[in-house]
């Protein structure tokens, strides 16, 4: 079991990931890691010594077109969660390949029922190939579909009980859409089915003019760590996983950043204060 | 090529065209910056990764097999979470297994160079007498390998006028036929293609700008449908 403070493992961070008292594990992006070289996948083995992995994977596209057989791709990941049995397999409830190709991005799903219906079948399908339970995260959408007629928090709701898929909670996503579509993060929190939520991810992000751009270039916000409190009080201590990408900051900062958040797990994880909570917007 | 949904093909001419604009909607008044984040992600994403594919690219400018070998590659083969030098390890053996051995070891002298290359920063580098005897590009040319912003290859431009230019969806060669300088831009910026297809300066100048490499149907732009494919 995943527990306390985790990274999100970036080049930048390898060499100092021996000496990381206040990380408790690593989420590797395992994409990385299957590659044709034959030696990718055992690349992963240091990391695994020191640490409990969570896989993170941005190409199972697990709304894209559904095709009862296994892509290449699919195939590699099986045999690397063989090999090292992590303790979660997550990805996006998005869409990133197209017509066989990577699109680079990771693109919104329309929230339809008809789309539902797809993407459980899809989710279904990659979990019995893997043999193991998925755990899904909400992007950012800086654009959605017309014909949406579900709320997101409907939507993962929907998921998770037909497919007993996981959460991977992505607070910053969720701040950044409520920002920019104008809604409440707190009440967006508290419409996800927090009961299935396995997994935190924090970041910070930019503005680009009046849009809020989740660039995992920043430091954490204030609102970030009070949805996390929140969510923490309601549900228990929750893995949390810091994602830092661009304009990666002296480590010392990073080691700040890790306390801030540890402090957070710490604190509402016996619901003791909900103080931070209540200053969200 | 697997099937693709309708929606998909929606989002994806929003992203690079106003077509399909019915389908997708945006937060109020942000269409051009939230279109802007995702081509901007997008594009940048595959500069990073051509910045990893370098060495093969400049190898085979001037040749139909550029594009068809790099976007093919990148499109097929590379997960979008790898960096450049990862992109590299594998673009060597996919160009080996394709039969290019030979060029694939002149190249990997060349990835020191290459990675050097940071964003907006060039790197000059002095092509040896590795470099292939076939094409444009002789022993003793320099390269310079950098990203032009589309104000700075505007200027370059309007200055420029002995140059010339050839112009694909994605990469734009400067020359001078002249001397042994070669610029070439890694041109993924829709700024910089929008600039070369619509600005009056371009059209007029006096030497205009070559047809385009050949390129694949495989392309993403292609795919999507992109606009400036037309260049």
């Amino acid at each position: 079991m995943l527990s306390g403070v985790g990274v999100s493992l970036r080049p930048p961070f390898e060499a100092y990931v021996h000496n990381w008292d206040q990380v408790s594990w690593l989420e590797v992006l395992i994409d990385n890691f299957l590659m044709r070289s034959s030696d990718a996948l055992s690349r992963l083995r240091p990391y695994a010594e020191l640490y409990p992995l969570a896989f993170h994977s941005v190409s199972l596209s697990v709304g894209d077109f559904l095709v009862k057989r296994p892509s290449p791709f699919l195939r590699q990941l099986r045999r690397a969660v063989c090999e090292y049995q992590p303790t979660v397999v997550s990805d996006h409830v998005c869409w990133s390949s197209y017509g066989g190709c990577y699109v680079h991005d990771l693109l919104p799903l329309p929230r339809t029922p008809t789309e539902l219906e797809r993407l459980v079948e899809r989710v279904d399908y990659i979990q019995e190939f893997l043999g193991v339970p998925l755990i899904l995260e909400n992007i950012t959408a800086y654009a959605a579909y017309e014909v949406d007629c579900m709320s997101e928090g409907e939507f993962f709701t929907e998921l998770t009980q037909r497919t007993g898929c996981g959460v991977l909670l992505d607070l910053h996503n969720l701040w950044v859409n409520a920002r920019n579509w104008g809604s409440d993060s707190m009440q967006d929190l508290l419409a996800m089915p927090l009961h299935a939520v396995k997994q935190v991810h924090v970041a910070g992000g930019e503005m680009r003019g009046q849009l809020c751009v989740d660039s995992h270039s920043s430091r954490v916000s204030d609102d970030i760590l009070a949805l996390f409190g929140e969510l923490c009080m309601r549900c228990g201590p929750t893995p949390v996983c810091l994602e830092w990408d661009r304009e990666i900051p002296d480590p010392k900062i990073l080691e700040t950043e890790l306390q801030r958040i540890a402090n957070v797990l710490q604190r509402y994880s016996h619901g003791k204060n909900s103080s931070l909570a209540r200053t969200v917007s | 090529m697997e099937k693709t949904l309708p929606w998909q093909e929606q989002f994806l001419k929003w992203m690079y065209s106003h077509e399909g604009a019915t389908a997708v909607k945006v937060p109020s008044g942000q269409e051009q910056a939230c279109r802007r984040v995702y081509v901007q992600n997008r594009e940048g994403h595959f500069i990073q990764l051509l910045r990893g594919c370098f060495p093969v690219t400049a190898l085979l400018l001037g040749r139909s097999i550029f594009c068809d070998l790099v976007h093919g590659y990148l499109q097929s083969n590379v997960c979008f979470s790898w960096d450049s030098s990862m992109v590299w390890q594998e673009f060597s053996m996919y160009c080996k297994q394709q039969g290019l051995k030979p060029l694939a070891c002149d190249l990997v002298q060349f990835e020191a160079y290459i990675l050097q290359v940071q964003h907006g920063q060039p790197c000059e580098v002095c092509i040896k007498n590795k470099w292939p005897r076939h094409g444009r590009l002789a022993s003793g040319v320099r390269l310079l390998v950098t990203f032009y912003p589309v104000d700075a290859f505007r200027q370059y431009l309007l200055e420029g006028e002995d140059v010339s230019l050839s112009a694909s969806k994605r990469a734009i060669l400067i020359w001078k036929s002249q001397d042994s300088e070669v610029r070439v831009l890694t041109i993924a910026d829709p700024d910089v293609i929008r600039y070369l297809c619509e600005s009056r300066e371009v059209k007029e100048r006096k030497r205009p700008i070559l047809p385009p490499f050949a390129l694949s149907r495989t392309h993403m732009s292609d795919l999507c449908g992109i606009p400036w494919a037309k260049v």
